[in-house]
């Protein structure tokens, strides 16, 4: 008898006897049911070893040691020890992503080989270091449990391999079919050369490029000004005064991420004396976009009045301009001429920008008006579809059409869910089932896979960009590398290699593709380097930019009229379309992290609602419930040619009269678990309402005459600033109760003649305050009377949030869920006020329900020294560190909630429940392995990213030489995340440190200082820059 | 019976009145170690018994200046010496705020003072007295007033004793045996 | 002057404290009596009533364990709910019993002997209540040990900052000492069961708990000084109580909680409602066990005065709050105020103000105040807006500083039930005493009566009687 050490176990008869076939299969790492079966040819070492994260471990653990009795559950050895990587110290790579077509490039945070989290990549100038929440919420999705598995081909689930080659034999069947290709609009030279590949190998084949949210107006403006379709990219350095007409390049046109720093940079005060440099923003808009909110002047107007105001402003600039087919309310009139005066006195620093639902006439109009103004816009080629290719509407039309009348034979749907974005007039779902075949590169089973007849489709799973090679344009043509961070977790292909495999490579892996076609375009020599060089850089040198800008100036407004369109009226109103700022199109309604995140204006989560302005509201007898109503909203039903919607209505002030904003994205279920997510305010995992029925091809994005009434029944909406709080206060007859301002905010000229306005002590909008709040300011310099701590030795943390450049886009919150593996309770428990982002985004209306201005200003934990929550807690749970760091320590808190209600800013977040139980283990793997994930029972805050902190002592203290450098660019990963740096971190004991710089700064204030809380989050008050001869 | 002797005479009286005022006699009589049984406290009886104060407000001191020390010292060490932790930017230890649980603390000791004090300077709990064996003393508890006098009183004589309660108005007068 | 008027009549020959002919032996009877009965179907019933309800909160809390404290109405800004407001409603309970005790008793106010017992009762059940609430109300109910100074692992100790600890030293204490005064007080009680027992169960079991009690004077002599040194430290510690308890609000930084009348208020709200609950019980009991003899209509009316005078004291609070705010020039001060009462809980704070400052005023009246119904009514009433009163107080968290933050706080099923049963528990409690221990203080009340002095009338003539004949004898 042997002993139990070297007797040996089998599973099988195979593996008794070690036949080859056996030997063969646990060679291989990985098991069928995640397929990485070629070897890679080259970072071998790396890429190999990121695979095992995916694998399965029984797999892993059988490969690793044959089967000899081991608890294999356990184990995760590395049979080859992967070189450069330190267990517990993350890598970065570089990579690039993109959202419906904007581009940014990206440095991914690996742990042990898992991509945890997504920072900007500051070489890359959609990016500038920063990122959108979209952008950062994308990494959530690798990780989503709902995505396809395997490639499901007639009732048969095939590994990678297996599908390549049953692409490889359909593509070489198609010879002779009538093929079309359903594409998203992706601007990846690689995509763009395998179309080209494609379009020659299938004859006959066609290419509809559709994006939900689309630029055709643009598009159409450009074709008729430049003769080709050409993207503006606008150089707001320098710029003096920008009008947006219409257009959100802060809120996602365009490159936003970039744009919103660019423009953050023109209005940066700072610790600057004079301000009387800012830039001047004008909005003209009928929705209330995040543009808008950080406009000096947003001009309220119809989605007509729009063209009619920029036809005004044209007229004034001698530009030549059809005439208006709205006449415009007098405010507006003047508003015009003020706009008009301020533009041409700024000359070359003016700008103007069109937005994407204004016809195109208004798109010519503004190129124009730039071209006239000498205003630095440059047009770059659209990337993201062939030159040739309809728009957006036309290529929906044009394909089910296709479909409908039978003339498809295959249709090949690369990524997007087509069923659901189509245009109401372009039903994909009925059409594609005429379609002989269809293979469709699919993220999850969707409106689309349901539309499909399961015998003729081939449904692929997509590489999330986490997974897969590519490459990514940038609008100014700066292209940057897509390198994989993991092998696929599923047997999922991406785009390139999907085509690759249906034009008959069946071998082809995304990394000869890609590097194979650099190597071709810019020659063999030195490539090894240089390629390495991009890798490691994420972007291509511009020497080998996609494309360059267009020499043509626009000419005229090539022909284009003014719309026919008339004012909305209470019988027939104007219909606005908005993509989600959370959901987009719709792509994100599985990613908990955009699903809970607020709206930027309406604070709305989870849900979409119909806006209306409180005038319009209160003719259709829509009321704002009262607080105790469980925040239940009335419901109307718009009715627009034809089609009727039933949905929540929300009352939204600043939104033009007698038009109701419809947010895209929303009615798709979520399909993720989320323990606590069923409740008694959610019925159903269907969230909010599509609205795609009511979008005609023809007006996308505003229609006009549609009916709205108020129909029984009500909705549960959660919102995180609770009946419009926002107001500071909710009782009737008591709205002017005097409290000491929470936002302060002066303008150029206020600032100009009282600089210290906000400092304490002068609390009112730049006046002394009046008696009655005195109190607030008898000693501001208070001192305890126990005499203060000393914090004036090594490090103490600090950190300053402008007011002026924050746009309120939510950036930083995702940045902190992606951080610190904040739970998302889903909407019942955000109903109940128990959301647990540790850093919100208040929103606070100023002036009148009409037309009001707004502010944003981010909240987390102000670090207080004196902090009124360490006092109250019985249990020592929360302390102050010696570098001023209020410390909340989990495994301490005992839950008595104390400290949350002492808060004074109410920061802190308590874990009414285990928010995380039960979720798939695919979702933990997103989460960072620094941060504790907190249990149920303890209470939870900003802790200025400690762990980012110690990392960065650690380096410091392993790198003496080099030590302040790295002290200097700790950062909390809001502060990284956000795209105009209006959160500035750093050691305050540090005279030089820039956040020193900025606490010593004139607008410097700190929240509720008469609390004497000696706050270290301070925050740089606002500075407007209004044109003092507008019309007010 | 061999083993029995004798505890003392117990008499019963029919109203606090008379116990009293038996009390009286038989301390002016010089007797010293006998004991009135009452249902409830009788008013003037300590003096009528010639008995000096009680020691309880001794121990309630006691306990409160033990409590007093105890508060404070358990503030002071876990606080400032053992773990001192930076709290709210106040100091480790200060007696503002160890003003609460230091007095609770004082208080508390004092009543355990109190009242293990009283009832050990009673000799309680006790089980069993001699007393026990006379069934009539049971109504000691409800409306009976009884007085008692032990052997061990040197001035005790039987004969006269019996007597002299008797006179006093004493009722079934009783010789109390002990083991 | 004419005896008619009642006001003369009291005021000349103040009505005995124990109405009815009685001697010694027939109030044993009577109050044992109550005792020593054979169970009663009513009672069984109560018993099983209170016991039903009880259950439904241990099904509650079992309920919390397995889920947390998700399962209740809170949320962010409010972050106290029903369980920090039913702690205090009980706590303030649990005042009129020591209060009634110790302090009437160093007032040498006899006629507290027919209810202290009773109401000594009510105090520690109600205090048990209260314990119930800080303990289940934490998130991590398997950690809340933490909260006692005990050498621990992680080598902490808990923050002696924290008005929260002070509370857990404040109210163990409170519980302590009223159980020990409870105790003493029942010691000569317990023996005359113990001498009347007709059970070996029964003597044995008030024999082990009267400790061989037997009424010797030495033993009286200092039974009565420590009952009154434990009076004399139960009245701060009453006091002290819910000023501690108050402070778990006053110390905070919040608006309408930073507040320094909290102290006085929290203590004159806690005997206002102390003594509307004894009330609520007394009434009813009297009858039931048939003590209108030693609870009589002159106790009822007096704890009505008092249920006045803190009542009036109150109402006096409520409006100093509001002056104060004003006067601050806080304007989160003075916000809060109006949010109270014309925020979103209006109709709380409307409950509060009829319930505590409006309902005693009936009391001014002495029609009323020896009204048995009616006091019942009143008290109930009074119960109530007590509660609402910490309702009031705890929600103010729902608006605070910054705006955004604001929400609303509903409560849920579980708020209820909790809240509820804690009733079951406090009444099974409470029946349970009432048959297994003397509802009233024999030997106090024995104490109290005329022919309990030895310098009574009744006695003169014997006395001399016989002083005389032992004189006679010496003479020989």
């Amino acid at each position: 008898m042997k002993s139990d050490t070297t007797r040996k176990y089998w599973r099988s008869f195979d593996e008794r006897n070690q036949t080859d076939a056996y030997k063969a299969e646990v060679s291989r790492e990985f098991q069928d049911e995640l397929d990485v079966s070629t070897p890679e040819p080259e970072g071998t070492s790396r890429r190999g070893f990121l695979g095992w994260v995916g694998a399965s471990l029984a797999a892993s653990g059988l490969a690793g040691c044959d089967a000899i009795r081991r608890p294999a559950e356990k184990i995760l050895p590395y049979s080859v020890a992967p070189e450069e990587i330190l267990p517990g110290i993350p890598q970065y790579y570089a990579s690039v992503t993109q959202v419906g077509g904007e581009v940014v490039g990206v440095l991914v945070e690996s742990h042990e080989g898992r991509p945890t989290k997504v920072e900007g990549n500051p070489l890359h100038r959609g990016s500038l270091g920063a990122l959108s929440a979209l952008h950062q919420s994308q990494v959530l999705d690798l990780y989503d449990p709902q995505r396809l598995r395997a490639t499901a081909a007639n009732g048969r689930a095939l590994s990678a391999a297996e599908a390549r080659a049953l692409l490889a034999e359909k593509g070489a069947a198609w010879a002779g079919k009538r093929v079309a290709f359903l594409a998203e609009g992706v601007p990846s030279p690689q995509l763009a050369r395998l179309r080209a590949a494609a379009l020659a190998r299938f004859a006959g084949a066609q290419w509809f490029t559709y994006e939900s949210v689309s630029d055709d107006h643009q598009r159409a403006a450009t074709q008729a000004v430049f003769g080709e379709a050409l993207r503006p990219v606008y150089g707001f350095a320098g710029a003096k005064t920008i009008l947006s007409l219409d257009a959100d390049f802060l809120g996602g046109e365009g490159p936003a991420v970039a744009a919103a720093r660019q423009w953050a940079d023109t209005r940066r005060v700072g610790a600057n004396k004079d301000a009387s440099a800012l830039s001047r923003l004008y909005a003209v808009e009928a929705s209330f976009s995040l543009t808008g909110s950080n406009a000096d002047h947003r001009v309220r107007a119809s989605h007509a009045q729009v063209e009619a105001f920029a036809i005004a402003v044209a007229g004034q600039l001698g530009v030549s301009a059809p005439a208006a087919s709205v006449v415009l309310e007098d405010r507006q009139v003047k508003a015009a001429a003020a706009v008009a005066a301020d533009l041409r006195a700024s000359g070359a620093g003016a700008l103007v920008l069109a937005g994407r639902k204004q016809p195109p006439v208004v798109h010519a109009l503004a190129a124009a008006m730039n071209a006239a103004l000498g205003a630095s816009v440059r047009y770059y080629p659209d990337a993201r579809r062939a030159p040739d290719a309809l728009g957006d509407m036309a290529a929906a039309k044009a394909l089910v059409a296709a479909l409908s009348a039978g003339e498809v034979d295959v249709l090949v749907i690369l990524g997007g869910n087509p069923a659901y974005t189509f245009p109401a007039d372009a039903k994909l779902a009925d059409a594609v089932k005429k379609a002989g075949e269809v293979v469709y590169l699919a993220d999850m089973t969707n409106e689309t896979t349901a539309a499909l007849d399961a015998a003729k489709a081939v449904v692929v799973p997509r590489a999330h960009y986490l997974e897969a090679w590519g490459d990514l344009a940038h609008i100014d043509g700066q292209v940057a590398l897509q390198q994989p961070l993991i092998q696929p977790l599923h047997a999922a292909l991406s785009e390139l290699e999907l085509l690759a495999a249906l034009l008959g490579d069946k071998d082809a892996k995304g990394y000869d593709l890609v590097r194979g076609a650099w190597k071709d375009a810019t020659g063999a020599v030195g490539f090894h380097k240089r390629w390495r060089r991009w890798l490691h850089e994420g972007v291509v040198d511009d020497a080998h930019a996609a494309f360059a800008a267009s020499p043509k100036a626009p000419s005229g407004l090539g022909g284009l009229t003014a719309t026919a369109a008339a004012a909305p009226a209470a019988d027939k109103l104007d219909v606005l379309f908005v993509p989600s700022h959370n959901l987009f199109d719709g792509r994100f309604a599985n990613n908990s992290w955009q699903q809970e995140v607020p709206d930027p204006l309406t604070k709305i989560t989870w849900d979409n609602a119909a806006l209306l302005s409180p005038a319009t509201a209160k003719a259709l007898g829509v009321v704002e419930r009262p607080v105790d109503s469980d925040f239940a909203v009335d419901m109307v039903e718009v009715t627009l040619n034809g089609a009727t919607l039933k949905t929540a209505a929300w009352v939204m002030p600043g939104l033009a009269d007698n038009t109701v904003v419809l947010t895209l994205g929303y009615g798709r279920e979520f399909k993720n678990y989320l323990p606590y997510q069923e409740g008694s305010y959610n019925d159903s995992t269907v969230y909010g309402f599509d609205v795609g029925p009511l979008r005609a091809s023809a007006a996308p994005f505003a229609a006009s005459g549609a009916k709205v009434t108020k129909v029984e029944g009500s909705y549960f909406i959660a919102a995180v600033q609770r009946y419009d709080n926002s107001r500071q206060h909710s009782i009737e007859g008591f709205e002017n109760m005097e409290r000491p301002k929470i936002v302060r905010e002066t303008t150029v000229a206020g600032y100009a003649e009282n600089p210290t306005f906000a400092k304490p002590g002068i609390i009112q909008h730049g006046a002394p305050m009046p008696d009655k709040t005195k109190f607030a300011v008898l000693h501001p310099e208070a001192k305890s009377i126990y005499g203060d701590f000393d914090y004036s030795q090594g490090h103490q943390w600090g950190m300053v949030i402008d007011l002026s450049t924050c746009t309120g886009c939510n950036a930083c919150m995702v940045a902190c869920v992606a951080e610190n593996n904040i739970p998302m309770v889903g909407k019942d428990q955000v109903r109940r006020g128990r959301e647990m982002h540790w850093i919100r985004m208040d929103r606070y209306f100023t002036g009148d329900d009409a037309n009001p201005e707004v502010v944003h200003q981010p909240i987390a934990c102000q670090q207080c020294e004196t902090a009124p929550c360490e006092n109250v807690c019985p249990v020592a749970a929360t302390v102050h560190s010696p570098e001023g760091l209020n410390d909340m320590v989990y495994n301490r808190c005992i839950g008595t909630r104390y400290c949350a209600n002492n808060c004074p800013l109410k920061v802190r977040r308590f874990n009414f429940y285990n928010y995380s139980k039960g979720q798939d283990e695919l979702i933990h793997m997103q989460r960072n392995p620094n941060v504790t994930v907190r249990f149920r029972g303890v209470m939870e805050k900003c802790t200025y990213c400690v762990q980012r902190i110690n990392k960065g002592k650690r380096n410091a203290a392993l790198n003496p030489e080099v030590k302040q450098q790295i002290i200097d660019r700790i950062t909390p990963a809001c502060a990284q995340g956000c795209p105009t740096k209006a959160i500035t971190f750093g050691d305050i004991n540090n005279p030089k440190s820039e956040v020193a710089q900025l606490k010593a700064a004139a607008l410097d204030y700190v929240l509720l200082s008469e609390l004497n809380l000696q706050s270290r989050t301070s925050f740089l008050a606002k500075v407007r820059n209004p044109n003092p001869s507008f019309p007010g | 019976m061999t083993s029995q002797k004798n505890w003392g005479v117990l008499a019963e009286f029919a109203n606090p009145a008379e116990l009293l005022h038996a009390a009286q006699e038989l301390h002016k009589l010089g007797y010293r170690k006998f004991e009135t049984w009452s249902p409830f406290p009788i008013h003037g009886m300590d003096d009528a018994m010639g008995l000096t104060g009680s020691k309880v407000p001794w121990l309630t001191l006691g306990g409160g200046l033990t409590g007093l020390t105890i508060g404070l010292l358990l503030q002071w060490w876990t606080g400032a010496v053992d773990y001192p932790l930076v709290i709210g930017g106040k100091p480790y230890f200060a007696w503002q705020f160890a003003t609460p649980v230091t007095f609770e603390l004082s208080i508390l000791l004092s009543a355990f003072g109190t009242v293990f004090g009283m009832f050990a300077l009673n000799g309680l709990p006790r089980p069993y007295h001699p007393l026990d064996r006379v069934a009539r003393f049971r109504r000691v508890t409800d409306d009976g007033f009884f007085l008692s006098v032990e052997v061990a009183d040197p001035l005790f004589d039987m004969e006269r004793t019996h007597n002299q309660l008797a006179e006093l108005g004493g009722a079934h007068i009783t010789v109390v045996e002990d083991k | 002057m004419s005896d008619t008027s009642p006001h003369n009549k009291e005021s000349i020959f103040p009505p005995p404290f124990v109405a009815g002919k009685h001697d010694f032996h027939s109030i044993t009877e009577a109050i044992c009596g109550v005792v020593e009965k054979p169970l009663n179907i009513n009672w069984i019933l109560a018993l099983g009533v209170a016991g039903t309800v009880m259950a439904m909160l241990f099904a509650s809390i079992g309920y919390l364990f397995w889920e947390g404290t998700g399962i209740w109405g809170l949320n962010n800004p409010v972050g106290w709910g029903w369980a920090i407001v039913n702690f205090v409603f009980w706590v303030g309970i649990g005042h009129a019993g020591t209060l009634i005790s110790a302090v009437l008793f160093l007032f040498r106010q006899k006629w507290r002997t027919a209810i202290n017992r009773f109401a000594e009762a009510m105090t520690i059940f109600a205090v048990i209540c209260a314990l119930v609430f800080p303990g289940i109300h934490v998130g991590r109910v398997w950690a809340a040990y933490w909260m006692l100074p005990i050498p621990n692992q992680m080598a902490m100790w808990p923050n002696f900052r924290s008005p929260l600890l002070w509370d857990v030293f404040a109210v163990s204490t409170y519980f302590t000492v009223s159980l020990l005064f409870w105790y003493v007080g029942l010691v000569p009680d317990l023996a005359t069961l113990r001498d009347r027992a007709k059970s070996k169960l029964a003597f044995w079991g008030y024999g082990l708990f009267s400790l061989g009690w037997r009424g010797a004077n030495r033993h009286w002599q200092n039974y009565e000084r420590a009952y009154m040194l434990l009076a004399a430290l139960a009245t701060p510690l009453v006091l002290s109580v819910h000023t501690i308890v108050s402070f778990d609000f006053a110390v905070s930084v919040l608006p309408g909680w930073h507040t320094t009348i909290f102290p006085p208020y929290f203590v004159a709200g806690a005997i206002f409602s102390g003594f509307a609950m004894v009330l609520t019980l007394a009434v009813p009991s009297r009858k039931l066990f048939g003590l209108e003899d030693f609870i009589t209509i002159r106790h009822i009316e007096n704890m009505n005065k008092i249920i006045l005078v803190t009542g009036t004291l109150v109402g006096y609070a409520y409006a100093m709050e509001f002056f104060i705010a004003w006067y601050s020039g806080s304007p989160y001060e003075g916000f809060a105020f109006i949010n109270r009462a014309f925020g979103p809980y209006w109709w709380a704070y409307l409950a509060m103000v009829s319930c505590n400052v409006i309902s005693p005023q009936f009391f001014w009246s002495k029609k009323m105040r020896t009204n048995l119904t009616v006091t019942f009514i009143l008290s109930i009433f009074v119960n109530i807006g007590m509660w609402f009163e910490r309702f009031v107080i705890t929600m103010t968290l729902h608006r605070d500083f910054l705006p955004s933050s604001w929400d609303y706080y509903a409560p849920t099923v579980y708020d209820m039930s909790t809240f509820l049963g804690s009733f079951g528990l406090f009444f099974t409690l409470f029946i349970l005493f009432l048959k297994f221990l003397p509802a009233v203080a024999i030997s106090e009340v024995k104490g109290v009566m005329p022919q309990a002095d030895p310098h009574w009338e009744g006695y003169a003539h014997a006395h001399h009687a016989v002083s005389n004949a032992v004189s006679n004898k010496e003479a020989h």
